[in-house]
């Protein structure tokens, strides 16, 4: 018998020294810099854990999970060109995508191109699932349902809020989610007093300020990237411009966003992929608690939804290749799209363009520097209208 | 409520800034007759001169101005004595490519060092706002306004009274006899760049504190300070202060019109017209006269 398991566990050893490797190039410095790093955290925890237990079993084999990182700079022809890297140079068939929609976007066409295949959890526009591509598959909500839930969560508050101003970053994930906001909006009967965009990179809103100013909104909702809700914070306190909810689409669950900006932060309203505060089973993890004290353990801080969706991304990868029981390209396209299955990220399964269908997302707000879950599930009360800015 | 006086105001503020940003620029073009491509990208390494000074020393930004412009003066001096001077024996076209060489250069460079992060000098007392009746006045705005002023004001003095700046002038006029009066050309020449990149990196030292800013961003500022010196004309440093009070009004108004996304177009159209129309500027001569 000990003959028998000891020979085993040479065969097992042997054969986990195979190695599959997975590709991705996120943004290390640039705009995106935060989430792409909070992008690769997520894909490390996979890997860690998944090589902890083995590896990937892909029909009888196991294989130790390697991922290969190139920065793009945050720039989406920088995506391109490494993805392209990756693929022909490295002969890297299985790509995890990149962070932001524009990159993501530019990852695409080229993952189409070679006939590779990429699930991403970091671009939300929908315009990455209009092209007809079949290789690429994606866990995050599309951009437009970032706005649509603020929105929606807003209406519900108490005394309802009846005037809106909405400012944009022009890119195509914050044209969405403006968009997405607009829509709510006035389906929910409120006036939307101001929609208006600014150029990538802009870092002064002064006119834009005074706009709103004038109009004095209930609501201001920015939908930009990490430094842009910065800024609108900043030139809105600048310019003493106090809604009574000022909703973000990116940056409020960010950590790095209440250290910038300290009391500011406070009382700030944030929509998440995904939160802690969520209860789902697990095949990795055991479940989203699960998930988090894992993610707690190796980097000595909670998870927010940028992680987690990296994480979710290389997870449902791992699904389908196990379910294929092979690495060819078709037969794990399928299993992604035969796919329904629960992860401590929320139920997945992918629609024929590769668009997740079937997961909901968070509103939170900055409640004594924390971000906490205030909708669908209800972590603490929310707090409504904001105080004044101190 | 009434904005025009709220964005007069602003124009204000950001034209005051302007016009200290682009005299070294037309400076440099009015005296040594050199269009300097690579000056946004010098204001820029200013900008993050003092964001390391203040991050990592914890000086404060209005501090090390001073420091700034002098980095930013023997950096200019040295360019102009040993390459841009060589060059201009030659051939001049060649510092034009020479200049847009070194931006390239500078703009990397600094992208290698700090990566493509929107960094800003985020000083506590800059932030905020004051009440004035229906105005309201951006502190950083106010501050970096009058230091600009001021500093624009003691260049000023400095080429009507000083020796050095007589000379400047008087080489700007007529070289042949600034060399009979006994002055060398080729020493005002080093310092005049000297001026012009110490003014550029302390102007990036405000911008600094003023916005964010990332490699990058030297590009439109040269646009920018180009735009300023052919409004204004390169006459004098009354008409840097024209050109830039101009270009902030049209900026602050067609932003505020017609939308953030129209403001380079609108001045970039502007530039165009006044080329065509008045090629040596709206207000003023040729030269630092």
């Amino acid at each position: 018998m000990k003959i028998v398991i000891s020979l085993l566990l040479i065969v097992l050893t042997a054969v986990a020294n195979e190695v599959i490797k997975f590709g991705a190039a996120v943004s290390f410095s640039g705009k995106y810099a935060k989430e792409g790093e909070l992008l690769k955290k997520g894909y490390d925890l996979w890997k860690e854990t998944v090589n902890k237990q083995g590896g990937i079993k892909i029909g009888s084999k196991r294989y130790k999970v390697e991922i290969v990182y190139y920065d793009d700079q945050s720039d989406p022809k920088t995506t391109a060109k490494l993805v392209e890297k990756l693929i022909t140079e490295d002969g890297i068939k299985f790509i995890l995508g990149p962070y932001g929609s524009a990159q993501v976007f530019a990852a695409a066409g080229i993952v189409e191109k070679y006939k590779a295949l990429m699930v991403q959890g970091g671009g939300a526009s929908s315009r990455i699932y209009k092209q007809g591509y079949k290789h690429i598959f994606g866990v995050f909500n599309t951009a437009k349902d970032y706005g649509k839930n603020l929105i929606e969560f807003a209406s519900l508050l108490k005394p309802k809020p009846q005037t809106v101003a909405i400012l944009y970053e022009k890119d195509i994930f914050s044209e969405e989610a403006a968009q997405g906001a607009k829509e709510q909006a006035k389906k929910r009967g409120m006036k939307v007093v101001l929609f208006e965009g600014y150029p990538r990179g802009t870092q002064d809103l002064s006119s834009l300020m005074l706009k709103i100013r004038i109009k004095k909104p209930d609501i201001v909702i920015g939908a930009g990237h990490y430094r842009d809700s910065l800024l609108v914070i900043k030139q809105l306190k600048q310019f003493r411009i106090n809604p009574h909810f000022l909703g973000l689409t990116v940056g409020p669950p960010l950590p790095d966003f209440v250290k910038a900006l300290g009391e500011d932060a406070e009382h700030v309203f944030g929509v998440v992929q995904w939160s802690p505060a969520l209860r789902y089973k697990d095949p990795l993890f055991g479940n989203t608690a699960g998930y988090v004290r894992a993610f707690k353990e190796k980097y000595g801080e909670i998870p927010e939804y940028h992680s987690a969706g990296g994480t979710a991304a290389a997870l449902v990868f791992q699904l389908a290749l196990e379910r294929a029981g092979d690495t060819d390209i078709e037969k794990v396209r399928k299993e992604l799209l035969k796919m329904k299955v629960e992860t401590f990220y929320g139920i997945i399964s992918f629609d024929e363009t590769g668009k997740v269908t079937t997961k909901p997302m968070a509103v939170i707000q900055i409640q004594k520097g924390k971000p906490v879950t205030v909708y669908p599930v209800r972590e603490a009360k929310p707090v409504y209208p904001k105080p004044q800015w101190k | 409520m009434d904005l025009v006086p709220q964005l007069l105001l602003e124009a204000l503020l950001l034209g005051g800034f302007y016009a200290f940003m682009a005299i070294g620029f037309s400076l440099v073009w009015g005296v040594l007759g050199i269009l300097n491509l690579a000056y946004g990208s010098f204001l820029i390494v200013g900008a993050y001169i003092a964001y390391i000074l203040y991050n990592r020393a914890g000086v404060d930004p209005l501090l090390s101005l001073p420091f700034v412009f002098a980095v930013g003066f023997t950096v200019g001096f040295l360019l102009q004595k040993f390459l841009l001077g060589k060059l201009s024996e030659r051939e001049p076209f060649m510092i034009l490519i020479m200049t847009f060489g070194i931006d390239m250069f500078l703009s990397h460079l600094v992208n290698l060092i700090f990566g493509a992060d929107i960094r800003s000098i985020d000083v506590p007392y800059a932030e905020g706002s004051f009440i004035l009746g229906n105005l309201i006045i951006s502190k950083v705005k106010l501050i970096t306004f009058i230091i600009s002023l001021f500093l624009t004001f003691a260049l000023f003095i400095f080429l009507k009274v000083s020796w050095t700046g007589r000379a400047i002038r008087a080489v700007a006029l007529d070289i042949e006899g600034a060399k009979l009066v006994g002055i060398n050309p080729l020493m005002i020449f080093s310092i005049t760049m000297g001026i012009g990149t110490g003014v550029a990196m302390a102007a990036g030292n405000l911008f600094g504190v003023l916005q964010g800013f990332n490699p990058f961003e030297g590009g439109p500022i040269t646009v920018r300070a180009f735009l300023i010196s052919i409004i204004g004309g390169l006459g004098r440093i009354e008409s840097a202060l024209v050109g830039g009070l101009f270009l902030g009004v049209l900026e602050v108004f067609i932003s505020f019109n017609l939308g953030e996304s129209w403001k380079m177009f609108a001045s970039l159209f502007l530039m165009v017209v006044i080329l065509i129309l008045k090629p040596r500027g709206l207000f003023g001569g040729k030269y630092y006269g």
